[in-house]
């Protein structure tokens, strides 16, 4: 078997750019055992696709992780099989391309508009910080039937959000270090609820097609003994879903933007046509999650690799997505490719990203404000450059920006 | 009602097999196979299919 020298691991990873240790780990092989991850690194495309749609037989290890102490026992994460897609298609329902349709008019253009405004006159931001991290915290708000212009709520869920996230992460990273993040997370849990439960309990009609109502109505369907602490989990849920990994998307694609003079002309040039395969682009190259984590059910072989029973196997998207047989210069922005979208960003399978086609629209809608309102917008030299960051999830910051105030407008 | 899938945009994903394993299955090679018209028994669990679909790639007519 290839196994990678006792020295470097992935996990080191850690804040730097993985790319160029990738490229080394797919020409050693695939499979390669990883022994700082005790894990198998996957990094060809097909073999991560496989990983991902076969949960028979590579398991989710959200259980084996504990994530029900912050996702719920009954929240998306813990779920498999049958009770899984049922839950999931609910879910799934309020977030498909017409639906999300709606939502770019109600929310995620207004404010947009109200995120450009608070920066316009000043000339320059940190659009990670003052523009991405705002947005999809308050998407959700609206989704949720929260208000969504109330200041002070958005900026309480995004702190509480991030300290669920980074426990998130840090159950996933290998060795674990959930220690460390374990009280801040369930404060954050306990936060969110305060606000959350007055509106689930709350009486309603389960019959008006909010999100609520809807899995209140058919969580009882799923499980005899559903309860109102379920239903709370499913919004909470929508806070891991929707709002790091969308905040990471749009961080990333400025990232990409306002360092490719190329792409960055032809967005330019027309928005319209462009943005949207500059943002598949975005996904393929710097993945919000460069990796995923299963376990073995049982003795198999893959890419002629045998691996046993209970071992970690790690899909690497950060690399899939740049397998050469299957993208030519894997490494390079092409607009033009027949394939774009065709990565593995959004997950495979079962737990596919219900949420994709609204993180595709606040990634257009939230680049196009960016061309349109800010003339010459462009990375502040003065300021330290963005790097993708973080390890399971990774996110470009800072990212330190200068434009033109005259012309600046809404 | 009449089923149609965009065999192109098909991914293999698999949803659609698990949701309605009467109307949608997998050849030997993981290539879809479906059946193009079907019984109302099977409405609920083909809608729930399109649904889930990952690239949305079947119709219903």
């Amino acid at each position: 078997m290839s196994v990678t020298p006792a020295g470097p691991s992935f996990r080191d990873q850690m804040d730097v750019d993985p790319h160029p240790f990738l490229r080394k780990v797919m020409a050693d092989g695939n499979p390669v055992w990883d022994e700082g991850m005790a894990s198998w690194l996957v990094t060809d495309f097909d073999d991560c696709a496989t990983v991902l749609k076969r949960e028979d037989l590579f398991a989710a290890p959200f259980a084996r992780l504990g994530f029900s102490e912050i996702w719920g026992p009954r929240g998306l994460f813990m779920l498999k099989g049958d009770p899984h897609r049922r839950l999931y298609g609910v879910v799934r329902r309020f977030f498909t391309a017409s639906v999300v349709e709606g939502y770019r008019d109600r929310f995620v253009a207004p404010l947009i508009d109200e995120r450009i405004r608070r920066i316009l006159s000043v000339g320059r931001a940190d659009l990670a910080t003052e523009y991405a991290d705002q947005i999809p915290i308050r998407i959700i708000a609206g989704i949720l039937g929260l208000d969504w212009h109330d200041e002070q709520l958005a900026r309480d869920c995004l702190r509480w959000t991030t300290a669920l996230q980074a426990h998130t992460a840090n159950y996933m990273l290998p060795g674990g270090r959930a220690e460390e993040t374990r009280e801040a997370a369930a404060e954050g849990v306990h936060r969110l609820d305060d606000v959350l439960r007055p509106i689930v309990e709350r009486p309603r009609d389960l019959n008006d097609g909010s999100y609520i109502s809807e899995i209140a109505r058919v969580g009882p369907d799923i499980f005899h003994d559903w309860t109102t602490e379920d239903t709370l989990d499913q919004c909470r849920f929508l806070y891991v879903a929707g709002m790091h990994t969308t905040s990471a998307l749009l961080c990333n694609g400025i990232h990409l933007l306002l360092t490719n003079p190329d792409a960055l002309a032809a967005v330019r040039e027309d928005p319209e046509r462009t943005l949207p395969g500059f943002v598949e682009e975005t996904l393929r190259l710097n993945p919000s999650l460069q990796l995923r984590v299963r376990i073995a059910t049982e003795d198999l072989t893959l890419g002629g690799v045998k691996i046993r029973a209970d071992e970690q196997v790690v899909p690497i998207l950060a690399a899939a997505n740049r397998c050469p047989t299957r993208y030519e210069h894997p490494d390079k922005i092409d607009l033009t490719r027949t394939n774009l979208g065709s990565h593995l960003s959004f997950n495979a399978g079962p737990r596919f990203c219900g949420g994709a086609p609204l993180a595709r629209v606040e990634a257009i809608e939230g680049l196009r404000a960016l061309i349109d309102h800010l003339p010459g917008l462009r990375l502040d030299p003065a300021s330290p450059p963005p790097i993708y960051t973080g390890f399971v999830q990774r996110t470009s910051r800072p990212l330190n920006v200068l434009f033109d105030t005259a012309g600046a407008e809404l | 009602m009449r089923v149609d899938v965009d065999l192109e945009a098909c991914d293999q994903h698999g949803q659609c097999v698990l949701a309605a394993p009467t109307v949608f299955r997998f050849d030997d090679e993981r290539a879809l196979a479906f059946e193009p018209i079907v019984e109302d028994v099977d409405l609920e669990s083909v809608e729930e299919a399109a649904l889930l679909c990952p690239v949305q790639a079947i119709t219903l007519s």
